[in-house]
């Protein structure tokens, strides 16, 4: 099954447009900021009702690289879930339906303006586990 | 109900043009010797400046005290005619000078001269046939003129010369404020009540009372021969008009005025120059310097902020805070980018470098089937021949062929994809291992820019602190009236140096002048003196002609009355002639008894004997004794007459040599015996052979 779009749950689209660090984003880099959140807590949320944000023909080739190479390490390294496109995917949704909740959960926690300072503060700890 | 009929100032005007000799550094001494009642109620019930000016000390009373009346007066008709026009048409006036700034700023130095040059020969064109008596809208234009050349013109002077011409070159103004509408429009309210005239100071005198406050501000009377600048307008202004003004003066604190009068002191050019201080004996003299304005306020803010200054400084810190913040604004956007941007990837870092490791390792480990041409393994096997070397394809070789051609369809996608990724895995992994230089950078900035910030903001604070418990409005007006004082100092001091120049080119010229004019006066005493010898000659000439004349005409007249004498005593008929006259020139006119002149018609004999009585008298009178010659003396006498000669001859020889020479045939026997019988001396002459007779002379 071709896969055309990226979706979300539903009920976290209001989420998606009114969470302060992303006022000034479009569809695609929000949803790889939340599937790397989810994806760095390692827990997927499945979705429930599909809602579709944007045609996956935007993607440019490394952020496409990047849906990708999540599915890669989701699938113990197994390379071949990238001929099926539809698991790669679905594999990113979930993880950003995890992110979306995580990032709420932030901002309803922290005052405004410090929202993005704990992002930033969750980021460099990251940098500095992974030693990047 | 009272009603209050002082004015109450309700704006603060200055004046409008730049003035040469303008009194805003003089506004605290002039203010020091109002009356106590003034400067206690400041009110004043009648206001008069005879000579206007820039009006400084008028706008500052204007402005700071309540005037019922107000009377200025200026000779100056330019002057005149640009307060009323403020005074009736302060908008059209704006607009029109409004106008003029626009057309003026636009333009580059070269073409702002052409445009001054303009505007100032329309203003002096139109002079001679310029209504100054009838007020109309040519009055606004005009006035506009005025101070456009006043504020765009050299060292903002206004002066014209004797024609009443604009003759100021033009100045070097970066960016000359030239319309000011706010000051204009309050020039104007002040202006509303005050009564204007263009008229001299003397013609105020009527209308001053015991209850006015006059303040004299006259052009100055020049420090010195030289410098003369006191033509402010057309008209002068001379000692005798100082003399006039002092009597004015007299007149007017007579009626009960208090006058203020400043002037320029002599005494600094000369200390024994008393001029004022005679003219002014009956008064309080206050000498200022013009510095002394200055210093006073100078001391009086010392210790005390400046808060205007500090205000401005105020402002230039809040605009750099205002920059400071902006930077770190824009770069605390920039930080958010790039956080935002690459959290994925290190979010993502463990799966974006896993996928990567694995690729690299199937690659290491030829897991990953080389790229081969699809198309060129098809082609081989459909022709049976090697597309590469050109040798048929035997069995084995098909199977392999077969065999790689299935591999290539089983693996191709995900090869592609792998092979794909690589890149893009690599620049994903480079762009999240760059975050941490990049936000460090940013944050560099930052922080340097907040230390600034900081800083400015710790300016601010202590400005404000500093400012905290001043009475905000006065000090502000102390600060502004001294950098009035100073500028108008500097004004001074480069007027001095303009005049100072201008002195020593007057100077030069006037020892040229004097150098020219004693060599005139060297050549016009030599020609009074040579002009006084020549007259002394002409007299000396003019005597010696009437002595000359007189002695000429005395000796005529002795010759003529000796002539009559020795005629009439001759002449052997009587009654026949009246007398002999001789003329100036010495003719002779024989006057008959009739009275006609009968000399033409006179006897040989008569000739003759006139001729003899003449030159008688000739010898008499000169005093010159020779010997007389008469040749033939008788030839033309006849009978008996010659006889009447010879006798003459004898008593003509009593006193005077006589050599008579005769023919012959004259020498008569009468003669003779005659001759002889007196020893008169005789001699024969004979004349030559040659000559037919024999020359010889012979005493007998």
């Amino acid at each position: 099954m071709t896969v055309d779009r990226i979706i979300i749950e539903k009920n976290t689209k209001d989420i998606y447009e009114n969470i302060s660090i992303f006022k000034n984003l479009k569809w695609i880099p929000r949803f790889l900021i939340t599937m790397s959140l989810g994806f760095s807590m390692d827990k997927r949320t499945p979705i429930e009702i599909k809602e579709p944000i944007v045609l996956k023909q935007f993607l440019k080739s490394e952020e496409f690289a990047l849906i990708q190479s999540i599915a890669i390490k989701n699938y113990d390294n197994n390379v071949q879930i990238l001929n099926d496109e539809e698991k790669v995917f679905k594999a990113a949704e979930e993880y950003a339906n995890t992110g979306i909740k995580i990032l709420k959960d932030m901002e309803d926690r922290n005052q405004l303006g410090s929202f993005l300072k704990n992002f930033e503060k969750l980021i460099l700890d990251e940098i500095d586990q992974l030693e990047i | 109900m009272q009603i209050d009929l002082f004015e109450k100032p309700k704006f603060t005007a200055k004046p409008f043009l730049k003035w040469a000799g303008g009194k805003k550094q003089l506004i605290d001494d002039i203010e020091n010797v109002l009356p106590k009642k003034i400067r206690k109620t400041h009110k004043i019930e009648q206001y008069f400046e005879p000579f206007i000016g820039g009006g400084a000390i008028f706008f500052y009373l204007a402005s700071n005290y309540h005037i019922k009346e107000s009377f200025i007066y200026d000779i100056n008709k330019e002057l005149i005619l640009t307060y009323n026009a403020i005074k009736r048409d302060p908008d059209e006036l704006i607009n029109e000078l409004s106008s003029l700034e626009k057309d003026f700023l636009k333009r580059d130095d070269e073409k702002r001269k052409e445009f001054f040059l303009n505007i100032r020969k329309k203003f002096n064109e139109v002079i001679p046939d310029f209504n100054f008596d009838v007020y109309s809208r040519e009055h606004v234009i005009r006035a506009s003129q005025t101070i456009f050349l006043n504020k765009t013109g050299f060292n903002g002077l206004f002066r014209l010369n004797k024609k009443g011409e604009f003759n100021v070159p033009m100045g070097r103004y970066k960016n000359p404020k030239i319309c000011d509408s706010v000051n204009i429009k309050n020039v104007s309210s002040v202006l509303k009540n005050v009564k204007i005239f263009n008229k001299s100071f003397k013609e105020s005198e009527d209308l001053i009372t015991d209850k006015s406050l006059v303040y004299l501000d006259p052009p100055y009377r020049p420090l010195n021969k030289t410098s003369n600048f006191t033509s402010y307008s057309e008209n002068e202004f001379n000692d005798k008009q100082q003399a006039e003004l002092a009597e004015y003066f007299n007149k007017i604190t007579e009626k009960g005025a208090y006058a203020i009068l400043s002037n320029s002191d002599p005494k600094n050019e000369d200390e024994n120059d008393n001029f004022f201080d005679d003219l002014y004996s009956d008064y309080n003299i206050k000498r200022v310097k013009a510095k002394d304005s200055l210093k006073r306020l100078n001391n009086e803010l010392t210790g005390i902020p400046n808060l205007k200054e500090m205000e401005e400084k105020r402002e230039k810190y809040r605009k750099k805070e205002e920059e400071f913040n902006e930077v770190i604004n824009k770069k605390e956007d920039e930080k958010e980018k790039l956080i935002l941007n690459s959290a994925p990837y290190i979010l993502s870092f463990l799966a974006l470098n896993n996928s990567s490791n694995i690729i690299q390792y199937k690659i290491d480990n030829n897991e990953l089937p080389p790229p081969i041409d699809q198309e060129v393994v098809e082609s081989a096997l459909k022709k049976e021949i090697c597309t590469i070397c050109g040798r048929h394809l035997d069995t084995d070789s098909v199977i392999f062929a077969e065999n790689l051609l299935n591999t290539i369809n089983l693996s191709n996608d995900l090869v592609k994809i792998l092979t794909n990724i690589k890149t893009p895995l690599s620049k994903n992994i480079d762009l999240a291992k760059r975050f941490k230089e990049k936000r460090n950078t940013i944050m560099e900035d930052i922080r340097f820019n907040k230390k600034n910030l900081n800083e400015v903001v710790e300016e601010i604070q202590k400005i404000d602190k500093d400012k905290g418990g001043y009475d905000d409005e006065l000090i502000k007006q102390k600060y502004i009236h001294r950098t009035t004082l100073e500028t108008n100092l500097k004004d001074f001091e480069d007027y001095l140096v303009g005049y100072k120049a201008e002195k020593v080119t007057i100077s030069n010229t006037l020892e040229n002048k004097q150098v020219i004019e004693n060599k005139y006066l060297k050549d016009a005493e030599k020609t009074a003196e040579i002009s006084r010898k020549i007259t002394l000659c002409d007299d000396y000439v003019k005597i010696l002609t009437r002595i000359k004349d007189s002695i000429m005409d005395e000796t005529k007249n002795l010759i003529e009355d000796l002539t009559n004498e020795l005629f009439f005593r001759f002449i052997w008929k009587e009654d026949v002639f009246k007398k002999v006259l001789i003329d100036k020139d010495y003719s002779m006119n024989l006057i008959h008894v009739s009275g006609y002149n009968s000399l033409g018609t006179a006897s040989a004999g008569e000739r003759e004997l006139l001729a003899l009585s003449f030159t008688l008298a000739l010898h008499n009178v000169s005093g010159f004794h020779s010997p007389l010659i008469i040749d033939t003396p008788v030839a033309r006498i006849s009978g008996v007459h010659r006889e009447n000669f010879a006798n003459i001859f004898l008593e003509v020889s009593k006193n005077q040599q006589i050599i008579l020479l005769f023919t012959s045939d004259e020498y008569s026997e009468n003669i003779s015996s005659l001759f002889k019988e007196n020893d008169i001396k005789e001699y024969l002459i004979n004349l030559a052979d040659n000559y037919k007779t024999k020359s010889t002379i012979g005493g007998v």
